[in-house]
């Protein structure tokens, strides 16, 4: 009956409860203040960190969970201060790129393109050209993955943004996405593996005008 | 040094008997806080025993309230830990999304399902931005047979990192998910949720 | 009745006990409180955060702690957290705070001129300097109990005390002004 195991389950784990109370408690206490793992020191400008991003309107999430990734990776408190500043500068400049009415998510995003290279310019740019309803999240996730994966950064950028202007939506980009891993997977060079794979996204709205920093409309002839 | 109390030069002294006057808040201070305190609900008792014996008041074992409040809803996951060998049923997955009623339907969490096949490992968990990436924090379950580990999370929308951890040290990426770059600890799986309106 | 005995009865039901408690340990918390952050807004919001936490994890507190030690260890990381959030043009202590600070107490001759050196002694002292000095010499703690309230080593506290003491005694002509 499942209601009997309910139960039993229920004492077993009661019975387990007093010998475990002192590992419960500090459990409960790290679930509780997480953070108190760190060095006061490094702690403090954690704090500080996470601050700064509350007055400035900024999600804080994103700060507090780098912090706690390192702890989980034990990361010495240098590395994780670092890291954890890091996400904090990236998304003041993603904010002021992308400006005050972008997302928390499309912030996130924008902070990882500009971590790969590409310029606040650019991100601009695509965020100026963001129809209403448009969210740039999906886009820029995509873009931040190819380059990780070893696609040139202008290469990236440049088709990314073409397929933006062309009105590509998120499931647009998350396929394409998916036929690019599946390329490199299997053997295919990143950048012809974009090159292929973004011919075959539907064309949905208008011609695409040259983004700021193109050397060349034609992408072949771009050094990979 | 010893632990006595040293004797300190009268500068320092000085500093130190002043310091140790009592100090008055602002009127009413402690007043407020009486009144706060009288505002909360009252402390519960670690009463597993009670818990157990009344079953119609849903209260939550120790450790599950501990990752409750760890911002993990494990409700869908140690439910059905306790009660199916099978893995959430429906019923746990829809309780699962209506975690949060009284948010927004664009900001309440969807139930998000994680899959990794890893045949050798002995246990599997998902850690990231919404679970402090605590790797006991949300343990997946496995059938066993063909070594798929799934679980499912409730997750707010908006962009997650996550990863999975393998035998509590090995920390990998999500071969099905785009990364998101190295930021001085490797690169992590990013995972876009939409709130249901859009 | 022992701080344990009050516990229990909170716990069993009798949330007026908790007020008992608070009585007990609000002028203490409150100086503390007010040495370390040096202005009163502050350390009354520390304080609220600190008695509310105390009260809503009451049945985590186990008999075997002092419940002072327990209360202190919240009330230290409350006050740790409001530091870190004020900026830090804000973490100046003002002169007419210090002014303000104490009820005036006439009959020990006080004058509001030693209070504020108090607070402008402490406001040589970075924060955990600061901390380890008021939890030694203001609360007159054991390094062993101030190792329990702040989760660092009996060592490394002494060291932190012996620092503080150096830099009041480097800058005791600046302090009195």
């Amino acid at each position: 009956m499942k209601i009997l195991s309910w139960r039993l389950c229920a004492l077993m784990l009661a019975l387990l409860l007093p010998a475990s109370t002192r590992a419960q408690d500090e459990t409960s206490a790290r679930t509780l203040d997480p953070l108190s793992r760190l060095d006061p020191a490094y702690r403090y400008a954690v704090e500080v960190l996470l601050d700064s991003a509350r007055l400035a309107g900024l999600p804080t999430n994103p700060i507090e969970s780098k912090a706690l990734e390192g702890i989980a990776k034990n990361r010495n408190g240098r590395q994780i201060v670092i890291a954890t500043r890091d996400v904090y500068r990236s998304l003041v400049r993603s904010r002021a790129a992308l400006g005050p009415s972008a997302t928390a998510a499309e912030l996130t995003a924008g902070a990882n393109a500009l971590r790969v290279g590409i310029t606040s310019v650019e991100l601009a740019h695509m965020a100026s050209t963001r129809g209403a309803g448009k969210e740039l999240t999906m886009p820029l996730v995509v873009l931040s993955d190819l380059v990780t994966r070893g696609v040139a950064r202008d290469t990236a950028s440049q088709t990314i943004f073409q397929l933006w202007q062309k009105g590509a939506a998120d499931e647009d980009f998350l396929g394409l996405w998916r036929g690019v891993e599946r390329d490199i997977v299997s053997g295919t060079d990143p950048g012809v593996a974009l090159m292929n794979r973004a011919r075959e996204v539907p064309t949905r709205g208008p011609a695409p005008t040259t983004p700021p920093g193109a050397r060349s409309e034609n992408p072949e002839t771009q050094n990979q | 040094m010893s632990d006595q109390v040293e004797s300190l030069e009268p500068d320092l002294q000085r500093i130190v008997d002043e310091a140790r006057r009592p100090v008055a808040l602002a009127a009413g201070a402690r007043e407020r806080l009486l009144e706060a305190i009288r505002a909360e609900p009252a402390p519960q008792r670690r009463a597993a025993l009670a818990w157990m014996l009344e079953p119609r008041r849903f209260a939550l074992p120790p450790l599950a309230s501990a990752a409750l409040a760890a911002g993990l809803v494990g409700i869908g996951v140690i439910s059905g830990l306790l009660i199916h060998r099978d893995g959430p049923s429906a019923e746990q997955r829809a309780a699962v999304v209506a975690g949060a009623p009284q948010l927004p339907d664009s900001l309440a969490p969807r139930a998000v399902k994680f899959v990794l096949i890893a045949p050798m490992a002995a246990r599997v968990s998902v850690v990231g931005d919404f679970n402090g990436w605590d790797a006991s924090a949300t343990p997946m379950q496995t059938l066993g047979t063909d070594g798929t580990w799934t679980v499912f999370v409730p997750l707010h929308p908006g962009l997650h990192t996550y990863q999975f951890v393998i035998d509590g040290s090995s920390f990998v990426t999500d071969p099905s998910a785009p990364l998101a770059p190295d930021d001085g600890y490797g690169s992590n799986s990013v995972l876009f949720v939409k709130g249901s309106s859009l | 009745m022992s701080d344990a005995a009050d516990v229990q009865r909170v716990l069993n039901g009798d949330v007026d006990a908790f007020s008992t408690l608070v009585d007990r340990y609000y002028e203490r918390c409150a100086r503390f409180a007010v040495r370390l952050l040096g202005n009163r807004d502050d350390a009354e919001d520390a304080l609220q955060a600190t008695f509310l936490r105390a009260y809503r994890s009451l049945a985590k507190y186990q008999e075997r702690d002092k419940f002072s030690a327990w209360l202190y260890r919240i009330l230290v990381n409350q006050c740790r957290s409001i530091a870190a959030r004020r900026s830090h043009r804000e973490r100046v202590f003002v002169r007419e705070e210090a002014l303000l600070l104490n009820a005036p107490d006439r009959r020990q001759g006080w004058t509001g001129e030693d209070d504020e050196l108090v607070q402008r002694a402490l406001a040589e002292l970075e924060p955990l300097l600061r901390e380890a000095f008021v939890l030694k010499y203001v609360e007159e703690l054991s390094y062993e109990e101030m190792a329990q309230m702040t989760g660092v080593g009996v060592s490394a506290l002494k060291m932190r005390v012996k620092r503080a003491c150096d830099r009041l005694r480097a800058r005791w002509e600046h302090i009195k002004g």
